[in-house]
Formats: structure tokens, C-alpha cells, sequence
């Protein structure tokens, strides 16, 4: 033989074993005693057994205040809530005449006559779920008094083992439901609750009757269903609030991920409308678990009809092989022990529709977030300048410098020059590598921009100028270790036990950690306010070892953190515009102003906006990116979003990296001026209304009235002049009434 | 090779990718429709870019006749679209055997098929009409071609032309579309032969457009070996027919085939020629799916807009096939959105660009309506394509203050600048553009400014530098030798003598490779200087070559894919070379082959440069220059390869030539058996990973 095979034959068979028990450590050592979610601490968590308990048989008022009734079905659950002032009774099940109509089978004529429906799994891998009901399940029904007066109504449901129960109370605006952590449970091993829906068709509405109205629904900015006759075209809408949680999309190596990042609901509430009577759900607890569900008439049922989905146990993929991305189905041990809670507002009157209901809302968050009042103030003409990325290049990867921190003196000193007297700069990839920011290893600025001291010297020469500069930077995504960063400590893992994102994604604490961290180094640069990029952009389960969390526990954190970083940095900026990120003083961008085009919704409408303007300071789209800036531009200004604008010194040809960012033209000196026309040309409109609310709102044949209380703002969406109430509009044009 | 190249730019560019699509997209846009729009550079790699098509809604879900306000099924299964000159829309709704007619706002019009008789359709495909309201339906169910007037009146049908050509084709049309001399072109379904052209009365006149066949390279070698009837036998594999087909106003046949990886375009000339060259129109990105074109329509000005439904895009081509834009999504789950494509079967473009998409999924129609933007870049193609390229620029000057990636705008202004003698510009916009053609025009014309200036100096310098040289070394008689001795002390200038003699194998090879090998004079280290200085030079020539030769020079380089294709075979070759000398008793060591092998790399050494800094005052016109060059150098590195061992292993000139095919085969050999060892290597890696997962998911 030319040559012995005998010894590298042994050696590659050592080497595989190796790497086998090396690897079969690695993995078990990853799921080495999760120690399951936790759950909060409720220190009011009442139990059955403390409570007295009420036995009565058919409907009986069990509840009463200046505005309305609540009576109770002792035999279903179901319940009836009569609005005094509009005589108008609101069921959880829809009425006797409306029945007769239905032609649905067995199982959603019992859900349309269920207060609570549920799905549920045989087992841990069916990935088939059934759908339970009062009716269907050989149900006992308990109903209780409440200390502090409300009524809590519990249901065994006998077929599969599972309870679920909730306590009710009636308001000055209607109804709270809390669903308690301790009334919901399945008993882990037989058939398994996934889901449940706490009066699935309270308000349910028939369209082959004379009602007329709509469904509201949380897309972009707000939605409308109207109750139609036929709908050819027949789907749900169907989403998660604040979008999917990715702990339990395991199969990243193979799934687009990216699809999972456009679709959101921004703001937990659903709504419907029928004749002068709406009915709005503001979801107040465990809403990081709540699929908003709206279902127009003929889709599911012969109703239409809007509810939230609480999760309480998720599926997910094992997956066995990363390259294929093949598994098996598996629901996760873990289940979500959390207070929901959800308010229900009955509003009456001829104008009880979506407005209305952004206005309850508006005042929601007020109560809630403690917001206050905007004052009166100059709208600041704001940029995004990006300092400079990584390319890559001959040998690895290279900084390019897009604008440096000289060139941003000179950016804002010809602003300056122009007469601008309040500025905003939001500065991007200032750090070390740019705007890729290779977290956590980014400071010093970047030596090619300037350094620190060409930073601080930026800031300073902005502040005299009487501008502010935000420097944006990442607490939330990493993109290598070290520095005090562990990939085991810190970052979030899925529901299979492994890193999210290959480890990428950092848990709440770290992002805490990691902001106080960085906090020295920036408070040296004296900038005004910081973006921090990414914070509350994914809200995922936690399943990492170390410090588990549920979804809503991670929402919460980072609402803690927002609230830390804006009392430690001054001024806070997100870049996306969520109702959990709300708080006094923080400024959103991106505020949805379109839809997301779901063929069954019929109408956009500005909820969120009203719901926001004249409490919360918010932009729209970067001008940049708009499409259609003429219509954009108006459309922004109509629903009250501010406008803002992408600039960097150099060419953004010349950057082959950016190419796959969103920077189609933002170069100074081609845009400088065209920038500051569309500035000039709204300023004082936004001034105007920079401290009102918005109090009506109307739209027909393209012409948008909009009053800010005091102030008419009059928008012609056509391209041809229009005459409105006497008033000349040019095409894509406005005018501003004062008085 | 070419394969592996592209996997692994591929793989590279995924990771790149993932990191800035997920990340750092810190203003991503949230207020937008709810697909991406993309722009495509030469190589159809994408890059985002702002909506250029807003979603406008969906038609044909719900069918209301406009004079009875009655109610009629939606859309079923619909499977093909026409939109006519009058912007009047034909669908041909397969399920409800019926054609039906809307307007652009979805009210219908009428309906085509009749009750009974033989006017009645069954699941008709394909519908066409003329300018005069004729219509012609591809009766797909009934095997048939059938013609309506534009009453609605059935006037004539006609199935399989009786013809002994046609003996053994299926006659099962899905779609049919006129030219412009009025034949009619039938698709069939598993048409391999191509396009079947008909009179308008139903005579048969030929196949036209036919794909080839794909083959892959192991039924390649077998059609080379096998008998005539072992190839209809064994290799008995049809040419995918054309999906879609679409006659321009330039009365090109236009087709889109699906289950293809070249040609998925073509434009066809009346020879049945392609005019795209059989081009692979690929999508570079690892993101996207293999296209699969299902639909085309081209406008007045030659744009042609096809959907592709393994990706749910709408990809739009410029009147010379070059992808410019695409936008849409594939549709995931139940979020039914306008843009977010099902199975889109059908496309049409009426006179105001609106763009609609007929999707099988949805049984509607997508409707969506062109920005601003997208007008002024229709309007720039449609006026360059008239010849009225100043009138133009207006239209590409707004495309490029909103995005300075596209492409066709660069072109347009790049042209205008040309024309106004200001080259330098326009070789600008031209490498933005990435066009060579009109970059090495614009460059000549620079070249005849720079020489008619410059002449008159370089030759003064020349002449300069040459008396100097003359004064120096002529006459002064000065000598190298002793001074750098002298200078550099004896040893560093031994060294610098020994590394140097390697530039002597350009004028006695033999002798030098030989005394190389055996005299000393050569050694480890001069060599892997040597070697060093033959990566380098590789690297620096990329990067100095023009653009009118190489298109995108260092950008996106990688370094382990220039290893990869410029170390590797050096260092393959050499272990071929020592392991086949050492069986065919060759006298060489593997230092000896190293250095020598080293050694013979030295025309590349010496030349490349020089040649990349020639090709940047050469234009695309003298080609031919560029291209001897670079053989003469590739030539003589061969041929000293060769001598290299002959004189390194002592052989005869047989011998050489036996030995060196050898070596070919070992290294294609070795190139083999490393990609084997690295497929089971990651195979083992992935059962190992399979086998922890499944176990722990079953603790």
C-alpha cells in the first residue's frame, strides 16, 4: 500500500467523536432545567373559595349605575347591558329574531350563544384544535360575589378538563372584564387550551337586517369594515397586537422573517359601530397576547363581529434539521399565567363612530399614560443625517464616511443661514462602525467623522445655533459579544432554546444593562436627547435560562426602560409608533399613516392620530421615502404628523453597502433646498395646531376638513382647484382657517 | 467552477444581506404598501427602492352588470387577462365558463359564452381581442379555438387542423393572441414544439418560438455517447412550452416560459430568433426564489411587465429586456392585501399605465396605479425610444432626485450628456448605468480631446526620458551592479539577485526554471515573495482594469473568493504535479515543482498590470487589443508551465506531454474529491445537529 490509511482513518473517527459529544453537550446544556416562565406577582389574586357564591337561575340584574344595567343569564353565562340614555341593550349573545335567521351549524350556533369560547388540543402535537363552548363541553357554571361589588362568573368545562372564569364589573363607561392569572387553566396534560375569547359576539351584528355600520379595526392607523351584504370575498382580519412573537418562530434558517416584520397592530383596540350605538374594546391587560379578531358577516358566522384572542399556549416547530428547516409540531410546555383585561365602552349618540371612539381613547391614555397637554411651540425642521456605514471592501470591510461631523456643522450653519430657527438632527452611524453598529463594540466616534471631539464640538456649534441634536444608537441588537456581553446571559432565545436572530436580539435586562453602560459615553457628547433604534420593534417571549419572561413582562420592562432612559438622556425618541411605548414628552416617528391594504377592510380612518395629536408629538414617513410626496405631504399634515427629511454630505451612489438600505437620495446639495421649500411651506400650519387636539374630521369628494379645535385646516386631495363652502382650494393644496 | 463561484458570492452576499435587511433599517418605512418595491442593477441584483405602483384595490370579486345592478358569481379560477386599446378589460373566467368584460373601475360590461349551442365555453384559458371588438377564446375544456363578434355573437370555432405535421400534438389551447399581420398564435398546453400559428380560420401555417430542451450536464455527455435510439429512448425529455405570449407594436413575438433556468424572455424576430440571446433572467439574490414567469404584457413603447409567481412579484423590463424594477409580495396565510400575489396568471397594462394582475387566489384582480415617479420613468423609455433623447431629461432628472439607483435614468441623462460633448459626465452616468458600450464610446471621445492636448507633451517627455537614459547609462556608462552592491551590502543584494534571476525565465526559460531548480539559484522563500507579488498584482489589475472591460472591478470583493480562484489552483496544481511525478519517476521535489511553478507564473507577473492600465485608454471598439494581450499573457504562462516540467522532472518532451495531461486529470481529480469530503462533512455535521435536536426534543 502507498500509503497507511489506518492512523488518518482513526484520527477523523476521533475527531467526529468529538465533535459529537462536544455538540451533544452544547445542546443539552441549553435546555439544562428551564425553569419555566414566570409569572407576575399578583398579591390580589382571589380565590374561588374566599368568595360567596350566588345561585340564581335566568336573568337577574346584577349589577346597576347611573348609565347602565348589568343583568346576567345565570343558566349561559351570557349577559345583557342596558345603555339608559339610549335605551339601547347590548347582548353578549345575539337575540332571539336575529337567531332565526342564523344558518350556521350545531357548534357556532352554540358559540354565538356562548359568553366564553376556547380552542383546544388533543395533545401536545395535534396541531388540529377544537373549539369549545358552554354548550358543547357538559359546562358548570359558578357565579360569585366580588368584595368590592363585581361578580365573577367561572366555568368547568367537564368534556376536556379546562377552566376558565372572569370577573366582571360595571363602570361609568361600561363594562371591565379582568381575566385573573388563577381562573384559567387546563390540566397539562389532556387536552390542552391554546386559546380563548371572552364574549366572542357581544354587539354582534347581523347585515341582512336594516342595521347599518361598522366594524373598527386596528390596521395602520385605523380601519373600517361596513356591514355589507355579500362579500364575495370572504377572510377574516386577523392579527396579533404589536405583532408576532418570534420566540416561536424557530425555523428562522429557512423562514422569511422579514414577512413577520410589516404587520402590526399599533394600538390594542377594536371596535363596532351599529346605527347611533358603538361599542369600543380597549384592550388594558395582557395585551401582548391578544390577536385581534374581526370578522365581517358570512365569513365565520351570518354576524359580524370583533373580539380579542387571548393566548394561552403557543405552538411551535421543533426543528430537527437547520438546513431544510424540517421538525415536528409541539404546543410549548410553558402557558401564560398573566391578568387580562379588557374595557368595554358603550358610547351613544349620532355621532358614536370611530371618532368618537378615538376621542374615549384619546382620554384613555391620558388617565392612563398621564399625559399632558403639547405646548404651543415652533415645528423644528427635522433631519436624519447618517455619519457613515461599513462597506465592504478589499480586505474585509471598510468605513465610509457619509457626513462628517464638520460637514454636519456646515449642514446646519446653511440651515442656519436660511433662516431656520428651530432644528432637530436625529445623527445616525456616528459610532465607530457606522450605522450598522456593531454593538456592543462602538465607541469611540468614528476617526473618520471626526472622533468624540469632533462630536461634541458638532453639538456644541448646534446648540448655539439654538438647534438640538439626537444621536441615535442600538441597546436592543448586537451584533458580536463580548464587552461584557454574553451570548448565554443576554440575549433573547425562542421557544425551542436557541439565540432568536442567531443571538442578535438583547433580553430586556441586558438592554437595560447595556443602556447604562453606554450612558457615560454619551452624556459626554452632550447631545439633547437620544433614538434609541430597535427598542420595542420585536416583543418576544424570553425563553433565555437565565432570566425567563413572558411576553407581557417584556413589554413592561422595556416600558420601564424607555421611562429610565428618557428621565436619564432628556429627550426620547422611537421610531416606531406603538401605544405601549407612549409617555409623556417621548416623540414617535413613523406613525402609521396608510393602511396595510387587506382587501376586506373598506376604509382607512385617522384613528390613532386623533386619538394622539395635541398629547403626543409624532412624525410621519421620511419625505424621502414617500412615493407620492404631493399627496403624502398633505395627507401627513392632515392627520397632524410632522415631516421630516434623510440627509447625508456625500452621494449615496457612491455607497454600494446602502444600496440595500433605504437611501435612494438624500445628498445635501441636491436637496437641500427642495427640503426647506417643503418645510417653509408647512411650518406655520403645524405651528398652529401644534397644541390642539383634533375635534372633527371629515372627508368627501377628496376635500378634507379638519378642525384642531380653533383652527380649519381644509386639504383639496385632487388635482384640480376645488371650491368648498366658498373657499378656493388649489390642486393638492390647503388652507388654514383661524377662528 | 462557475456554479461554485456563484454559490459562494451567494452565500456571502446572504449574510451581508440578512444583516442589513434585518437591522439596519432604522427609518424603515412602516406607512407603505405591503409589498417591497426593488430596483435591479445589470446583474438583477435588487436594492430596495420607494413604491413606484400604489395599490389601488381588487376587481372582479364581485361582479354588479351596469345597466341591471344585478348581482353575478365573482370571479372563479380565472386564468387569463386581456386589456384591449380601448382600455376595456377580458377575462377569461375558467370556472364559470364564461368570458367576461369590465372597465378599468370593475362594472361588467358583458359576458362571453352562451347558454347553449355552440357558443357555449367550457373552461376557457385565454382570451384575445382585435381592435375592431372580435374576440377569440381559447375554449381550453373544449379543445378549441372559438370567435365572437363584439355583440357576444358566437361566429365560428375551430378545433385541431386537420394536418399529417400535427399527428401527434395535443390540441389543448391556453391562450391565443393575434400578430399584427392577424395569425393567430396558440399556446398549447404541453406545447414543446412552441407556439402554434393558425390562420384566422383555422388552418395550421407552423410552430414558431420552440424552447430548447434543458439538459443537464450528465444527459449532455450521454447525448453524446448514446445512439440515435438510445437518446429517444433514455433521453427522451421535452422542451417547456412558453406560458405566455404577448405580440409588441413592433410586432415581436414576446413569450415568458416557467420551468427554465435561460430564456425565461425572449423577444422573438419573425425567423424565430431570440433577440434576448437566450439570456438567464435569474433574479441574483439568494432571497428569491428560481423566477417562474406566468404572464407578459408589453406596452406601446416595448416595456415589458411579466409576473413571476414563485416570487408574487410584477417585474418590469425596459424596452431592451433589462430588468429595471419589480414589486409584490407572495402571499403567506389568510392577510389578503393588494400586491401580496396568490397565483398570478394573468397581466395587463391599460393606456394609463395602471397595472393589473390577475390572481387565481384571490379571484379578483389587482389593481395599482403609477406614482409620479414611475410616469416620469415610463415617459423617459417611451421618449428615448422615439429617438427624443434631449426631451428626456426633464423625466430622468425627477426619476433621479428621488432615487439615484436607476439605471435607465443614468442611461437617459448619460446619452444627453454625450450629445452635448461633455464626456466626462456622461462616462459618469454611464458606469452608473452599467453600461460598457456607452461608457467606451464616451471614453473614445474624451481619448480624441486628452490626445489631441496632451500629444504634443508626452512625446517631449519621452524624448526627455529617453536622452536622459542615453546620457546615464550610454554615455556616462554607469553601472548598476556595483552600486547596488555597494549600497545595499552583499547579503540583502544576494538576495535581491536571487529573486530578480526569477525574471530572467522570460528570456531563456529552460535554463533558468532548470538552474532554478537545481543550481540554487532558487528558493523557498523568492518564490513565496514571488507568489505573494502574483496575488497582489491579481488584486491591483482588478482593480485598475477599466470599467468598459470589467464591469464592477473591486467592488464586492471577497477575499476568500479570490483565494479560492487565484491561490487554490496554484497550489492544486503543484501537489498534482509532485503526486503524478513521483509515480512516473520525475526527478522534481516539491520545492522544486513549487518554485518552478512560481516561477512560470511570471508573464502574469510582469504583464497584467500593465495591460490593466492599457485597458483604460482602450474603448470596447478595439477589444480585439485588450483580448490578444491577455491571450499572449495566458499563453506564455502555459507554455512556461509546461517547460517548468519538463525541466523540473527531467522529462522528455513525450513524457511532458503524457505527464501534463496527467496532472490536468489529478487536479480536476483532487478539485473533485474536496467537494465530496466537504458535502459529507457538512452531511455528518447535519445528522449529528439532527440527532441532538430530535433527542432533545423527545426528553
Amino acid at each position: 500500500m502507498l500509503i497507511n490509511l489506518k492512523k488518518p482513518v482513526t484520527a477523523i473517527g476521533v475527531i467526529i467523536l468529538l465533535a459529537g459529544v462536544i455538540s451533544g453537550l452544547r445542546y443539552i446544556n441549553i435546555m439544562r432545567g428551564f425553569p419555566g416562565l414566570p409569572s407576575h406577582v399578583y398579591d390580589n389574586l382571589i380565590s374561588n373559595d374566599t368568595l360567596t357564591r350566588i345561585n340564581k337561575a335566568g336573568i337577574e340584574i346584577i349589577a346597576e349605575n347611573d348609565n347602565f344595567t348589568l343583568s346576567l343569564d345565570f343558566n349561559s353565562g351570557n349577559i345583557e347591558m342596558l345603555h339608559k340614555q339610549a335605551g339601547y341593550t347590548w347582548r353578549s349573545s345575539p337575540g332571539d329574531a336575529d337567531m332565526a335567521l342564523e344558518e350556521s351549524g350545531t357548534l357556532w350556533l352554540g358559540n354565538l350563544q356562548s359568553p366564553v369560547m376556547f380552542a383546544y388540543a388533543d395533545d401536545m402535537h395535534s396541531m388540529l384544535t377544537r373549539l369549545g363552548n358552554v354548550h358543547n363541553q357538559s359546562t358548570e357554571m359558578q357565579v360569585f360575589r366580588l368584595p368590592d361589588g363585581g361578580t365573577r362568573v367561572f366555568y368547568f368545562f367537564h368534556e376536556t378538563g379546562i377552566e376558565i372564569g372572569y370577573d366582571m364589573h360595571l363602570t361609568k363607561y361600561g363594562l371591565k372584564i379582568d381575566v385573573p392569572a388563577n381562573l384559567v387553566r387546563d390540566n397539562g396534560a389532556g387536552p390542552l387550551l391554546t386559546d380563548f375569547v371572552i364574549f366572542p359576539f357581544l354587539g354582534a351584528t347581523r347585515s341582512d337586517t336594516d342595521d347599518t355600520g361598522y366594524l373598527f379595526l386596528p390596521d395602520g392607523p385605523g380601519a373600517l369594515v361596513h356591514f355589507h351584504l355579500h362579500r364575495d370575498f370572504n377572510n377574516s382580519f386577523v392579527e396579533t397586537v404589536y405583532g408576532s412573537d418570534l420566540a416561536y418562530v424557530t425555523d428562522t434558517g429557512t423562514t422569511n422573517i422579514r414577512r413577520f416584520f410589516g404587520s402590526a397592530v399599533e394600538f390594542p383596540v377594536y371596535g363596532i359601530h351599529r346605527n347611533n350605538n358603538s361599542m369600543m374594546v380597549i384592550i388594558d391587560g395582557g395585551e401582548g397576547l391578544a390577536d385581534i379578531i374581526g370578522n365581517p358577516a358570512y365569513v365565520q358566522t351570518g354576524f359580524n363581529s370583533a373580539y380579542a384572542r387571548f393566548s394561552y399556549r403557543k405552538s411551535f416547530s421543533v426543528i430537527t434539521n437547520a438546513q431544510t428547516g424540517e421538525g415536528y409540531f409541539r404546543y410549548s410546555d410553558e402557558t401564560f399565567n398573566e391578568l387580562r383585561s379588557l374595557q368595554f365602552h358603550f358610547l351613544t349618540g349620532e355621532d358614536a363612530g370611530w371618532f368618537a371612539m378615538a376621542e374615549t381613547y384619546r382620554d384613555y391614555l391620558v388617565e392612563k399614560k398621564r399625559l399632558v397637554r403639547r405646548p404651543k411651540e415652533n415645528i423644528p425642521f427635522t433631519v436624519f443625517l447618517t455619519g457613515g456605514d461599513m462597506t465592504q471592501a478589499t480586505l474585509g470591510s471598510r468605513f465610509v464616511p457619509t457626513t462628517t461631523f464638520e460637514q454636519a456643522s456646515e449642514i446646519l450653519q446653511y440651515f442656519h443661514d436660511m433662516g431656520v430657527e428651530d432644528m432637530v438632527t436625529i445623527y445616525y452611524g456616528w459610532q465607530k462602525r457606522g450605522n450598522s453598529v456593531r454593538s456592543p463594540d462602538k465607541y469611540p466616534a468614528a476617526r473618520q467623522l471626526g472622533g468624540d471631539r469632533g462630536l461634541r464640538q458638532m453639538i456644541v456649534h448646534a446648540n448655539n445655533l439654538g438647534y438640538s441634536v439626537i444621536l441615535s444608537d442600538n441597546f436592543s441588537t448586537i451584533t458580536k459579544t463580548g464587552r461584557g456581553i454574553r451570548l448565554r446571559r443576554d440575549t433573547v432565545y425562542n421557544a425551542q432554546g436557541f439565540s432568536v436572530f442567531g443571538g442578535w436580539h438583547l433580553s430586556a435586562t441586558a438592554t437595560r444593562k447595556m443602556f447604562d453602560r453606554n450612558w457615560s459615553r454619551l452624556e459626554g457628547y452632550g447631545a439633547d436627547g437620544i433614538l434609541p433604534q430597535n427598542t420595542g420593534r420585536f416583543l418576544m417571549t424570553d425563553f433565555n435560562t437565565t432570566a425567563p419572561m413572558g411576553r407581557t413582562m417584556v413589554m413592561e420592562a422595556i416600558q420601564d426602560i424607555s421611562g429610565h432612559m428618557q428621565n436619564t438622556a432628556g429627550l426620547l425618541y422611537h421610531n416606531r409608533s406603538r401605544a405601549f411605548l407612549i409617555r409623556p414628552d417621548a416623540v414617535f416617528f413613523n406613525m402609521p399613516l396608510e393602511g396595510t391594504h387587506l382587501i376586506m377592510l373598506d376604509e382607512t380612518v385617522p384613528f390613532f392620530p386623533v386619538a394622539l395629536h395635541g398629547y403626543v408629538k409624532y412624525y410621519g414617513e421620511s419625505y424621502n421615502d414617500m412615493s407620492e410626496p404631493a399627496e403624502e405631504l398633505l395627507r401627513a399634515l392632515s392627520w397632524g404628523a410632522l415631516p421630516n427629511f434623510d440627509l447625508m454630505y456625500a452621494a449615496s451612489e457612491d455607497l454600494w453597502v446602502l444600496e440595500n438600505t433605504y437611501v435612494y437620495n438624500s445628498k445635501f446639495e441636491a436637496r437641500r433646498e427642495e427640503f426647506l421649500e417643503v418645510y417653509n411651506r408647512f411650518r406655520n400650519a403645524y405651528y398652529l395646531i401644534s397644541d390642539k387636539v383634533i375635534t372633527s374630521y371629515s372627508e368627501s369628494g377628496g376635500i378634507r376638513e379638519v378642525v384642531f379645535e380653533d383652527i380649519i385646516i381644509y386639504l383639496n386631495m385632487n388635482r384640480e382647484e376645488i371650491v368648498h363652502n366658498g373657499v378656493i382650494i388649489p390642486g393638492l393644496d390647503f388652507i388654514v382657517r383661524e377662528g | 467552477m462557475k456554479i461554485l463561484k456563484s454559490n459562494i458570492i451567494k452565500l456571502t452576499i446572504s449574510v451581508v444581506f440578512l444583516v442589513v435587511f434585518a437591522f439596519i433599517n432604522v427609518v424603515s418605512a412602516i406607512a407603505s404598501p405591503p409589498y417591497s418595491t426593488y430596483s435591479f442593477n445589470a446583474d438583477r441584483q435588487p436594492a430596495y427602492m420607494q413604491t413606484v405602483y400604489q395599490p389601488v384595490g381588487m376587481l372582479g370579486q364581485n361582479l354588479y352588470d351596469h345597466t341591471t345592478g344585478e348581482q353575478l358569481p365573482g370571479l372563479s379560477n380565472p386564468s387569463g387577462i386581456f386589456i384591449d386599446q380601448n382600455d376595456r378589460i377580458y377575462v377569461a373566467d375558467r370556472d364559470n365558463n364564461r368570458i367576461v368584460h369590465i372597465t378599468s373601475s370593475g362594472a361588467l360590461m358583458k359576458v362571453y359564452g352562451d347558454e347553449s349551442g355552440p357558443g357555449v365555453l367550457r373552461q376557457p384559458e385565454g382570451v384575445f381581442v382585435t381592435e375592431n371588438g372580435d374576440v377569440f377564446v381559447a375554449d381550453t375544456g373544449n379543445n378549441r379555438i372559438v370567435h365572437f363578434d363584439a355583440g357576444g355573437n358566437y361566429i365560428f370555432s375551430f378545433g385541431k387542423p386537420d394536418d399529417i405535421r400535427l399527428q401527434n400534438i395535443m390540441f389543448i389551447p391556453t391562450d391565443v393572441t393575434m400578430d399584427l399581420r392577424g395569425t393567430l398564435l396558440v399556446l398549447l398546453r404541453g406545447g414543446s414544439e412552441g407556439i402554434m400559428l393558425m390562420s384566422r380560420e383555422g388552418e395550421f401555417l407552423s410552430f414558431f418560438g420552440r424552447n430548447l430542451t434543458p439538459l443537464n450536464i450528465i444527459e449532455r455527455l450521454l447525448r453524446f455517447i448514446y445512439t440515435d435510439e438510445q437518446i429517444r429512448t433514455n433521453l427522451n425529455r421535452l422542451a417547456p412550452s412558453p406560458s405566455a405570449v404577448a405580440v409588441g407594436k413592433d410586432g415581436f413575438i414576446y413569450t415568458a416560459t416557467q420551468a427554465t433556468d435561460r430564456g425565461q424572455l425572449k423577444k422573438l424576430n419573425v425567423n424565430s430568433e431570440d433577440l434576448f440571446l437566450n439570456e438567464d433572467f435569474q433574479i441574483d439574490n439568494p432571497y428569491f426564489n428560481p423566477i417562474a414567469l406566468s404572464a407578459i404584457t408589453v406596452t406601446n413603447s416595448g416595456m415589458i411587465f411579466v409576473t413571476d409567481r414563485s416570487n408574487g412579484m410584477v417585474l418590469i423590463h425596459d424596452n431592451l429586456g433589462d430588468l429595471q424594477i419589480g414589486f409584490g409580495q407572495l402571499l403567506f396565510g389568510g392577510n389578503f392585501r393588494v400586491g401580496v400575489f396568490g397565483d398570478p396568471v394573468g397581466i395587463g397594462v391599460n393606456s394609463r399605465y395602471n397595472v393589473f394582475v390577475l390572481d387565481r387566489v384571490y379571484n379578483g384582480i389587482h389593481v395599482f396605479a403609477p406614482t409620479n415617479f414611475m410616469l416620469n420613468f415610463i415617459a423617459g423609455i417611451e421618449k428615448q425610444q422615439q429617438g427624443l433623447h434631449l426631451e428626456a431629461e426633464e423625466n430622468w432628472e425627477t426619476v433621479l432626485r428621488q432615487n439615484v439607483f436607476i439605471r435607465s435614468a443614468h442611461e437617459g441623462i448619460g446619452r444627453i450628456r454625450y450629445r452635448e460633448g461633455d464626456y466626462i459626465s456622461a462616462m459618469e452616468h454611464m458606469r452608473r448605468a452599467f453600461n460598457q458600450e456607452l461608457y467606451s464610446a464616451a471614453r473614445w471621445q474624451q481619448r480624441v480631446i486628452v490626445t489631441r492636448e496632451y500629444t504634443p507633451v508626452v512625446l517631449i517627455t519621452l524624448a526627455g526620458v529617453f536622452i536622459l537614459w542615453l546620457i546615464l547609462f550610454k554615455i556616462l556608462r554607469l553601472k548598476m551592479e556595483p552600486t547596488r552592491r555597494v549600497m545595499l551590502g552583499p547579503r540583502i543584494a544576494g538576495h535581491l539577485d536571487n529573486f530578480l534571476f526569477a525574471a530572467q525565465i522570460l528570456r531563456s526559460p529552460s535554463d533558468t526554471l532548470y538552474s532554478a531548480s537545481y543550481e540554487k539559484h532558487g528558493n523557498i522563500g523568492t518564490a513565496t515573495v514571488w507568489l505573494l507579488l502574483y496575488l497582489m498584482t491579481a488584486i491591483i489589475a482588478t482593480g485598475l482594469t477599466s470599467f468598459s472591460f470589467s464591469m464592477y472591478g473591486l467592488r464586492g470583493f471577497d477575499l476568500v473568493t479570490f483565494l479560492v480562484f487565484n491561490l487554490l489552483p496554484v497550489l492544486v496544481w503543484i501537489l498534482a504535479g509532485y503526486l503524478v511525478g513521483s509515480i512516473t519517476k520525475g526527478q522534481g521535489t516539491l520545492r522544486n515543482i513549487f518554485i518552478s511553478t512560481v516561477y512560470a507564473l511570471m508573464p502574469f507577473i510582469l504583464l497584467r498590470i500593465p495591460i490593466a492600465l492599457i485597458s483604460q485608454v482602450l474603448t470596447l471598439t478595439e477589444v480585439a487589443i485588450y483580448n490578444f494581450f491577455m491571450l499572449v499573457m495566458w499563453a506564455w504562462v502555459v507554455i512556461l508551465q509546461f517547460i517548468a516540467t519538463k525541466e523540473t522532472q527531467g522529462f522528455s518532451m513525450g513524457e511532458t506531454v503524457k505527464n501534463t495531461l496527467w496532472i490536468i486529470f489529478v487536479s480536476a481529480m483532487t478539485v473533485l474529491f474536496a467537494i465530496a469530503l466537504y458535502g459529507i462533512a457538512m452531511q455528518a455535521w447535519s445528522f449529528l445537529d439532527e440527532f441532538f435536536r430530535e433527542l432533545l426534543g423527545l426528553v
